[in-house]
C-alpha cells in the first residue's frame, strides 16, 4: 500500500481543487477507474455536496463537514467485537485495507474475496459497471474511492460464515473516506455481509455498497453503527433482487455525530423479497437519518419495511421510505411500517412515508406514527412494582423488538438486544424528561 | 390496615373525590358499588398512585405510612395491588417476563432475594392451572389478542403472583361469563386471608353471589353515602342507587 500523500487525507471535502488534486493522486492506485473518477469529479464540481435543499437529503446534516473545524485528537478506536464468532474480517483503516487486522482463513470453493484494485486489474471491463452516482456524496465516493472489498459467491454456493467488514476512523482532522464495496452471489448462493463503522467525530466514512442477489440467491446484509461509531457515516446500498430471491437488511444507527444509510432495492424478478429495516437509538446532538426506496419492477414479488426510532435529547432521527410499484408490477404485496418515539420533547422524528403505485392490483400499506412512551403502559408496568425506569427501558426494548425479532441469526439478535440494553442504561432515567 | 379520611382528588381542575372516607381492615372484603361516573375508578386510581389525578385533600394510610407520599412501584412494595378494569396490551413484552421482572422489583423493594427462572415458573404455573389459564398465554405478549375475559383472569394470575396485602379490583367482573366471572371469584377468594384486605369496585351485584363481601359500600358523586352489610348489595339490586342518593 502506497503511502498516500498528506493532501488527499486531508481531502477537503467541497474543495473542487482538492477534489481533482486527490483523484488524480489515486489514479495510480486503480487504473481502470480513470475515466469513471474524472468524470464523476466534474459531475461533482457541479453539484456540490447535497444541502437540505434537495428533497432526498433534506433530514441530514453534512454542514458539520463543510463548516465545523475538527476538534477531536487521533485515535485509533481498536475493532469492535465480532457480531458472530469466527467470522471473516474485512477491516479498513482510514480507507486503506489492512491485512494485518483483517482474517480470511481458508474459503469454500466458489467464494473469493478480493480487494477492489486487485479485482478491477483482473477483470477491468467491470470497471464500467460501477455505479457512478446521481448526487453529491455518491459522486465523490466514485471520484475519490480508494479500494473496497468484492465478496463473490458462485452459483449453488453457500458461504456458511459471515463477512464482516469494519470500517476504522483514526484521523483527527476532516478526512473523508470513501470506499466501494460489491456483493456478487450466482444463482442460489447464500452469504451475509455485516458492514460496521468504528471512529473518530472529525472522519467521515461514505461507502457504497452494490449487490447484486440473483435468481434464488438470499443475502443478508447488516449494517451497523454501533457504540464506538463517531464523526459522519453516509452509507448507500443499491442492491437488485432477482427472481425468488431475498434481500433481508438490517440497519442499526446507535453512535455516530451525523448517520445516514441509503437503501435502494430493486426487485427484477418475480417471487424476489426485498426486507428493508431498521433501527435508530439517537442520543442527544445525533442525526439518524434512514433513507429507502423499493421499487417494484415486475410482478408476483414482496417487499416488507420496518424501522423503529428512539430519540433522547436534542436528537433528530429520521426516515424517509419510498416504494415504488411499476405500472406492470402486478399482485405486489409491499408494507413499510416506521414508528418513533421520543424520550425527550426537545427531540425530532421526521417521516417521509411515500408510495408510487402505478399498477392497479397490488396490496400495499404503509404507516407511520411519532410518539412519546404509552403512559397507559408506563402506569400499568409501575402498578406492578417495576421502577419508571424499567419500565420505560421494557417499553423501549418492545419497541425495537420489532426490528430484532426479524433478525435470524441468534447471535446477531443478541448482540443487537445487549447493544440496545446498554444504550437505554443511559437514556431511560427520565432526568431530560419533558 | 387502610384508612382513608376525607379524600379530595381532581382531573385537569374537574373535582371527582369529595371528601371520601373508607377504612379496610384485615381479613375484611369490603365492595364499593355505585353508578357511572361517581368516581368509583378514580379511587382506586387514586390509591394505585396515577399522576393524571391530583388529591387535593385528605389522607390515606396503608399499614401505617403515607400511601400518597408513595410512588405507585413503591406502594406495590408496599403490599397494594390494582386490578384494572381494562387491562392495558403491551406488545412486545411476554406475559412471564413481565410477571417475573414485577415479582422480583417487589422483592428488589423489599429486600428479598429474586426468585430464580426455575421457581419462577413452577410458581406461576400453578396459578395459572389455579385460574385455569392455558399456559401457553403465559408466553403471549401482555394482553395482547386476549379476549375481555382472559384479560381479567390474567389480572388474578399477576394478583395471585404478587400476594398483595391488599388487592383493588375495579370492575374486574364487567364483561365476563358466568364462567370467567366463577374462575376469576375463586381467584379473589383465595387471595382472602386473615392477613389481607380486598376492596372490590363493582357495578353489579353479581360478582358478590360469589365473593361475599363483609361490608358493602354506596358510592355517589364521589363520596361513600351509605355503608352497611350484605344485605345492602341486595337491596341495591332491588331498588337501583336512585333511592339511595
Amino acid at each position: 500500500m502506497p503511502t498516500l500523500p498528506e493532501t488527499e487525507t486531508m481531502t477537503a471535502l467541497t474543495d473542487i481543487t482538492a477534489v481533482r488534486e486527490d483523484s488524480r493522486t489515486l489514479a495510480d492506485q486503480m487504473p481502470e477507474l480513470g475515466d469513471h473518477r474524472s468524470e464523476a469529479a466534474t459531475r461533482f464540481e457541479a453539484l456540490g455536496l447535497p444541502t437540505r435543499k434537495n428533497e432526498a437529503w433534506r433530514y441530514t446534516n453534512l454542514r458539520p463537514l463543510k463548516t465545523e473545524p475538527a476538534k477531536d485528537s487521533a485515535q485509533d478506536p481498536g475493532l469492535p467485537v465480532e457480531l458472530v464468532p469466527g467470522s471473516i474480517r474485512l477491516v479498513f483503516v482510514d480507507g486503506h485495507y489492512a491485512e494485518d487486522r483483517s482474517r480470511i482463513g481458508t474459503l469454500p470453493d466458489g467464494v473469493r474475496i478480493s480487494r477492489l484494485g486487485n479485482y478491477l486489474a483482473a477483470n477491468p471491463a467491470r470497471a464500467r459497471d460501477l455505479f457512478m452516482g446521481d448526487d453529491g456524496v455518491a459522486l465523490l465516493n466514485s471520484a475519490l474511492l480508494r479500494d473496497g472489498a468484492v465478496i463473490s459467491v458462485a452459483n449453488n454456493t453457500s458461504l456458511a460464515r459471515p463477512v464482516e467488514i469494519v470500517h476504522v476512523t483514526t484521523s483527527a482532522r476532516r478526512t473523508g473516506c470513501h470506499l466501494r464495496h460489491r456483493i456478487e452471489l450466482g444463482e442460489r448462493a447464500e452469504a451475509t455481509v455485516i458492514e460496521r463503522w468504528v471512529g473518530t467525530p472529525s472522519a467521515w466514512a461514505n461507502t457504497v455498497t452494490e449487490a447484486r442477489v440473483p435468481e434464488a440467491a438470499t443475502l443478508t446484509h447488516l449494517r451497523i453503527a454501533g457504540d464506538g461509531a463517531a464523526g459522519t457515516i453516509t452509507s448507500a446500498a443499491r442492491v437488485s433482487v432477482g427472481a425468488e430471491a431475498t434481500y433481508r437488511a438490517t440497519s442499526f444507527m446507535i453512535g455516530g455525530t451525523s448517520v445516514r444509510i441509503d437503501s435502494l432495492v430493486n426487485v427484477l424478478g418475480e417471487g424476489g423479497e426485498a426486507h428493508v429495516d431498521g433501527l435508530s437509538l439517537a442520543g442527544d446532538g445525533q442525526t439518524h437519518d434512514a433513507v429507502t426506496v423499493v421499487r417494484h419492477q415486475v410482478p408476483e414479488a414482496r417487499s416488507e419495511q420496518v424501522y423503529r426510532a428512539v430519540g433522547d435529547g436534542r436528537a433528530v432521527t429520521s426516515f424517509q421510505g419510498k416504494v415504488i410499484v411499476d405500472k406492470d408490477a402486478q399482485k405486489i404485496e409491499a408494507d413499510q411500517s416506521f414508528k418513533a418515539i421520543i424520550l425527550d420533547r426537545k427531540a425530532t422524528a421526521n417521516a417521509k412515508p411515500e408510495l408510487e403505485i402505478l399498477a392497479d392490483d397490488v396490496v400495499c400499506s404503509h404507516g407511520a406514527t411519532i410518539g412519546e412512551l404509552d403512559a397507559n403502559a408506563l402506569f400499568y408496568l409501575t402498578s406492578r412494582g417495576i421502577s419508571p425506569e424499567d419500565a420505560r427501558a421494557i417499553l423501549i426494548e418492545a419497541f425495537a423488538g420489532a426490528v430484532l425479532t426479524r433478525i435470524e441469526n441468534d447471535d446477531v439478535r443478541e448482540q443487537a438486544a445487549a447493544a440496545i440494553s446498554t444504550w437505554m442504561s443511559g437514556h431511560v432515567d427520565g432526568a431530560s424528561h419533558a | 390496615m387502610l384508612q382513608i379520611d376525607n379524600l379530595h382528588a381532581d382531573i385537569d381542575g374537574k373535582d371527582i373525590l369529595k371528601g371520601l372516607s373508607l377504612k379496610i381492615g384485615a381479613g375484611e372484603v369490603h365492595a364499593i358499588m355505585g353508578p357511572n361516573g361517581a368516581g368509583k375508578s378514580t379511587l382506586a386510581a387514586t390509591l394505585a398512585g396515577r399522576d393524571t389525578y391530583t388529591v387535593s385533600k385528605g389522607s390515606v394510610t396503608f399499614q401505617g405510612k403515607d400511601l400518597l407520599e408513595l410512588e405507585p412501584h413503591e406502594r406495590v412494595g408496599e403490599g397494594l395491588f390494582l386490578g384494572f378494569q381494562y387491562p392495558v396490551e403491551i406488545p412486545g413484552v411476554s406475559n412471564l417476563n413481565f410477571m417475573r421482572t414485577a415479582l422480583n422489583s417487589v422483592r428488589a423493594y423489599r429486600g428479598e432475594e429474586p426468585v430464580s427462572a426455575g421457581d419462577f415458573l413452577k410458581a406461576i404455573r400453578a396459578i395459572a392451572a389455579e385460574l385455569k389459564m392455558d399456559p401457553e398465554m403465559l408466553k403471549r405478549y401482555v394482553n395482547v389478542g386476549f379476549s375481555g375475559g382472559e384479560k381479567k383472569r390474567n389480572e388474578m394470575v399477576q394478583m395471585r403472583i404478587l400476594d398483595p396485602k391488599l388487592a383493588i379490583l375495579d370492575e374486574t367482573d364487567s364483561g365476563l361469563d358466568i364462567d370467567a366471572l366463577r374462575i376469576v371469584a375463586d381467584g379473589i377468594n383465595a387471595q382472602r386471608r386473615a392477613d389481607t384486605g380486598i376492596l372490590l369496585i363493582t357495578h353489579y351485584q353479581r360478582l358478590l353471589d360469589y365473593v361475599k363481601p363483609d361490608f358493602v359500600h354506596v358510592m355517589v358523586a364521589g363520596r361513600i353515602v351509605k355503608s352497611g352489610g350484605p344485605e345492602l348489595a341486595h337491596a341495591l339490586e332491588q331498588s337501583g342507587y336512585a333511592d339511595v342518593a
